[in-house]
């Protein structure tokens, strides 16, 4: 593109949202109106980034602004410019929703923070500079973590701020060590740095940049953060949270592990290494997704799935660099990357569907809710799409990754080495993944279908305005599915132009024939179509009447509940769940006890809880040499001085 | 076009023999139960009953209800016309082996929600145990796939893989095949609901999964479920007998081929009927929780087929 325009379409985009910022902290009625819809001018310009690449060509620009640290420069290709727009229309159907939902935070100020969100999340994602991409990544951390603050319960808020840090300190660590060996600050400069780093410096560095962002995404044992902030946290942010800020984290781990790192093939035990962990990640949320109760928890750990699936084929990526052609290389990165795409539409309608139901009922539990179908049709229509597209069912885009995912596993048996990995890979992506489509059938079935499970009616139905926002991402997993091969295609070319891989697209030309979704989608749709057409002609008389229960009446309770409906896989996987019977006195009545069971994350538990205690405990050891007397800290100061003395004479 | 024309056919030859091998199941099964057991025409004349009465339908169930047997049996459609019977190269381009499993994937899913429509016990029993099984499926239904797929050169596309076999000759019947098929025969065994992962044939009690799940239909919608879970087991069958066995059927589209294609697949999927009933007269159904044991057989039989593939 010409350089003056880059620049007006940079400002286009960004100094709305800067306006945002500023409009949105002024203490007036109509801040939050105001600052919204300027980040929704700028979530609207930053959709259009890919079709303006396409149009005129990588976007590059340095910012004028004096800096003791070098130039601030962004630099918009083909990759990251096709993430940023589905990212902005993730963000813009999720500002549009906040617009008008009832328990959104009123105030400015958390317009403010959404529109402080875009900005970092674009400038972390088009980053040319190492020291704007490094801001731009603490602030995408500091402004989740602002956003997800709400009433007295920060407690997971702060759980999240803590290990995002430690993240944060990973990351910044692992770019400072390759600005060491690369020259200059301009990150497309760097590229394969791996054979100016030596195999022990950058798998170091891999290994800082997996965990880094690992801990954003969801990685074992970084994880325990994710289901209480999301939560707790407001629908808008955890929507945002789980999409658009692990976009962010899956393309820059992506640019930096096989863009300015470089894999090479003396990577071999590292691979397998966080291949392991990955997979490790992927059942574990998995599985605990099935035992919570919480619509918003499923989803935490249904997130924390999808991402470590996104990082099992980065893993593999690795994996098939030793002895695999580029174009499975290619191949298994593409599937990661459209995973993530896919996962940022159909997460944030599925957050959204469960912000919306919660605003309905005015319960979190799942347990409460049920019989919203026969309510808002329309509504469940939609969230039927969300839990589709999640449970990787054809024709939605959720399949269409997958099957990437399971089609580059296969594709790379053969591979010197990875005859006994690649199918216990497959048998992770399988387990993994009808796990989660268990979870999903639940959570839907829980939710919408049955009889309402509380006495609560449902006070308010859902609007049009909070319906339409869903309706386009909707729309978006369906169209994500129908062109999948183009997707695939466009993101091979994106991955060719931004890494060290040579871009190789037979074996992506190779399976646009054997995957053809709109044929699939058609044929399904005709036949559905046909056969219901028929019956509505041929019509037979269909009464309603109250579902048969052996001549009782039945009632809410007599449902099958949503603890039961897991139990069967729970009592299978039971050495895996850390689920705690409890047995107390009913105070109902005098000779009845009351059985109950509870999970706990066993991280927590057994990691996290001693971890603590270890800590507190060091604590109040150098808290005895604090005694307040005098005499002593001159006693300390003898010692330092000794120590200093003596270490000086023998260095 | 013939292409078109003979794969659309095999597809509708397919779906119309499907109540026929279910109809020959139950009456093995009664002979063998030393009972004369209904006509094997019998489950035509229940489908069309089915079709021809009126429908009842629960006041809690919502429009997604109605919807579910349409999908099911529309994606049964989809995999009959997918799947190679007579003729190996069909002419339904727009899917492969990975995608039929997500296609079954599609029917299980929407086979659940129904159950979980009705507000009873029953329907959510059936799902929360359907749901258990086709998490330990999963995993072994696509290990053996890849494994017929490693050993024909790793190919997914399914019209490849019966060349491919044949062309291999005796060679082909190394252990890896064998063990495959035998873990795939497993997973027939638990996703077509037959003993000792279900009773098919129970209705209200405590052990069932299938029926449980299909206990809120009736009139129509019962019906396309029934067709579609006949289809279900005739799909199965018949990739054991195109895929995993393909020898016989036809590689061209000659009449003499196609003769021998239809006779050949009539005669295997017979066989695996029978052996189906042979199995369901024999054994009692499993406890259900000794049937992830049973499950971690088939994983380790496919998983071992892998090796094999790779060690001999």
């Amino acid at each position: 593109m010409f350089p003056v325009y880059d620049g007006l379409y940079l400002s286009l985009m960004l100094v709305p949202a800067v306006f945002g910022v500023v409009v949105g902290a002024v203490p007036s009625k109509h801040a939050k109106a105001a600052s919204a819809s300027l980040c929704g001018w700028s979530a609207l310009m930053g959709a259009l980034a890919y079709p303006l690449f396409l149009y005129g060509g990588t976007v590059s620009y340095t910012f004028p602004v004096p800096s003791a640290w070098g130039p601030y420069s962004v630099l918009m290709d083909d990759l990251s410019s096709m993430i940023v727009s589905i990212s902005s229309v993730v963000f813009l159907a999720v500002l549009s929703h906040m617009m008008r939902s009832a328990s959104a935070p009123r105030n400015g100020k958390y317009a403010s923070l959404a529109c402080t969100l875009f900005i970092a999340c674009v400038l972390a994602m088009c980053a040319d500079t190492v020291m704007l991409l490094l801001m731009a990544w603490e602030t995408v951390t500091l402004a989740t973590f602002l956003m997800s603050l709400r009433g007295k319960n920060g407690t997971a808020a702060w759980k999240f701020f803590v290990i995002a840090h430690v993240g944060g300190l990973m990351v910044i660590c692992s770019f400072l060590a390759m600005a060491s060996y690369a020259d200059g600050q301009t990150l497309s400069s760097w590229s394969d740095l791996s054979t100016v780093m030596g195999v022990p410096a950058s798998c170091g560095v891999i290994v800082l940049l997996f965990v880094g962002f690992g801990t954003k995404l969801g990685l074992i044992p970084f994880h325990v953060w994710m289901p209480d902030l999301y939560s707790s946290a407001p629908t808008h942010t955890s929507a945002l949270m789980s999409t658009v800020s692990s976009n962010v984290a899956v393309l820059v781990l992506f640019k930096s592990v096989f863009g300015y790192v470089g894999v090479s093939d003396e990577m071999y035990v590292l691979a397998v290494i966080l291949m392991a962990a990955s997979s490790f990640t992927a059942i574990w949320g998995a599985l605990e997704s099935l035992v919570q109760t919480e619509p918003k928890r499923i989803l935490a750990y249904s997130s924390m799935e999808n991402m470590a699936l996104v990082l099992l084929c980065f893993s593999l990526g690795m994996l098939f660099s030793d002895g695999g052609s580029p174009g499975l290389i290619t191949m298994v990165l593409v599937a990661g990357l459209f995973h993530a795409l896919n996962h940022s539409v159909f997460k944030s309608l599925m957050m959204l569907t469960v912000g919306s139901a919660e605003d309905c009922t005015g319960e979190t539990a799942m347990e409460r809710m049920g019989g919203l179908a026969k309510l808002m049709p329309a509504f469940s229509i939609v969230s039927l799409v969300a839990v589709l597209s999640m449970a990787a069912v054809p024709p939605f885009n959720g399949f269409a990754s997958e099957w990437l995912m399971v089609q580059s596993l296969m594709g790379g048996e053969g591979i010197h080495m990875t005859e006994i990995i690649l199918p216990l890979g497959v048998a992770v992506v399988g387990i993994s993944g009808m796990m989660a489509a268990v979870s999903y059938a639940r959570l839907y079935g829980f939710m919408f279908l049955g009889r309402p499970r509380s006495e609560r009616r449902v006070s308010k139905m859902i609007g049009a305005s909070s319906l339409a926002p869903m309706v386009l991402l909707a729309l978006l997993c369906f169209a994500m599915g129908i062109f999948a091969t183009d997707i695939m295609g466009r993101l091979a070319g994106g991955i060719g132009a931004s890494t060290t891989i040579p871009s190789d697209d037979s074996y992506m030309a190779h399976l646009a024939g054997t995957l053809n979704v709109p044929m699939l989608a058609g044929i399904l749709l005709v036949s559905v179509f046909a056969v219901s057409g028929l019956s509505r002609v041929f019509r037979k008389k269909s009464t309603r009447s109250p579902t048969w229960d052996c001549g009782t009446p039945l009632t809410e309770e007599m449902q099958y509940s949503s603890v039961g409906f897991s139990q069967p896989l729970v009592r299978v996987f039971h050495p895996l769940y850390g689920d705690v019977m409890e047995l107390s006195d009913d105070e109902s009545s005098k000779d009845c006890k009351r059985y109950s069971i509870r999970f706990a994350e066993p991280f927590a538990e057994r990691l996290y809880v001693p971890l603590s205690n270890l800590v507190m405990k060091g604590a109040k050891y150098v808290g005895r040499t604090q005694n307040g007397n005098i005499q002593s800290y001159f006693g300390y100061i003898l010692i330092v001085l000794v120590t200093l003395l003596v270490a000086v004479r023998f260095i | 076009m013939t292409c078109v024309i003979l794969s659309l056919s095999q597809a509708a030859l397919m779906i119309a023999l499907s109540p026929l091998f279910a109809g020959i199941l139950r009456k093995t099964k009664a002979r063998m139960q030393h009972r004369v057991g209904s006509s094997v025409f019998q489950p035509y004349r229940d489908v069309a009953k089915l079709f021809r009465k009126s429908e009842t339908v629960s006041k809690d169930a919502s429009w997604l209800f109605r919807f579910i047997p349409y999908v099911c049996f529309g994606s049964m459609v989809l995999l009959s016309l997918m799947t190679p019977f007579v003729l190996a190269d069909v002419a339904a381009p727009y899917g492969d082996l990975i995608s039929m499993v997500y296609i079954f994937t599609l029917y299980r899913f929407m086979m659940v929600l129904g159950g979980l429509e009705g507000g009873s016990v029953f329907g959510g029993m059936g799902s929360s145990r359907e749901m258990m099984m086709s998490v330990l499926i999963e995993p072994s239904l696509l290990l053996s796939l890849m494994a017929l797929s490693g050993l024909t050169g790793g190919s997914t596309v399914m019209s490849d893989i019966p060349p491919a076999l044949i062309g291999m000759g005796v060679i082909v019947l190394a252990p890896a095949l064998v063990l495959a098929a035998s873990s795939f025969f497993i997973t027939l065994l638990a996703e077509n609901a037959r003993v000792p992962f279900d009773n098919p044939s129970t209705h209200l009690e405590l052990t069932m999964v299938h029926e449980g799940m299909l206990i809120e239909y009736s009139g129509r919608g019962l019906g396309l479920m029934e067709l579609s879970s006949m289809m279900r087991i005739m799909i199965f069958a018949s990739m054991i007998g195109a895929l995993f066995f393909p020898w016989g059927i036809a590689l061209t589209s000659s009449p003499a081929d196609l003769a021998v294609g239809v006779a050949s697949m009539l005669l295997k999927v017979l066989m695996i009927m029978l052996a189906i009933a042979a199995i369901e007269s024999y054994l009692a159904k499993y406890r259900l929780f000794r049937l992830p044991n049973l499950l971690t057989a088939s994983f380790a039989l496919s998983l071992l087929a892998m090796i094999s593939l790779y060690i001999l």
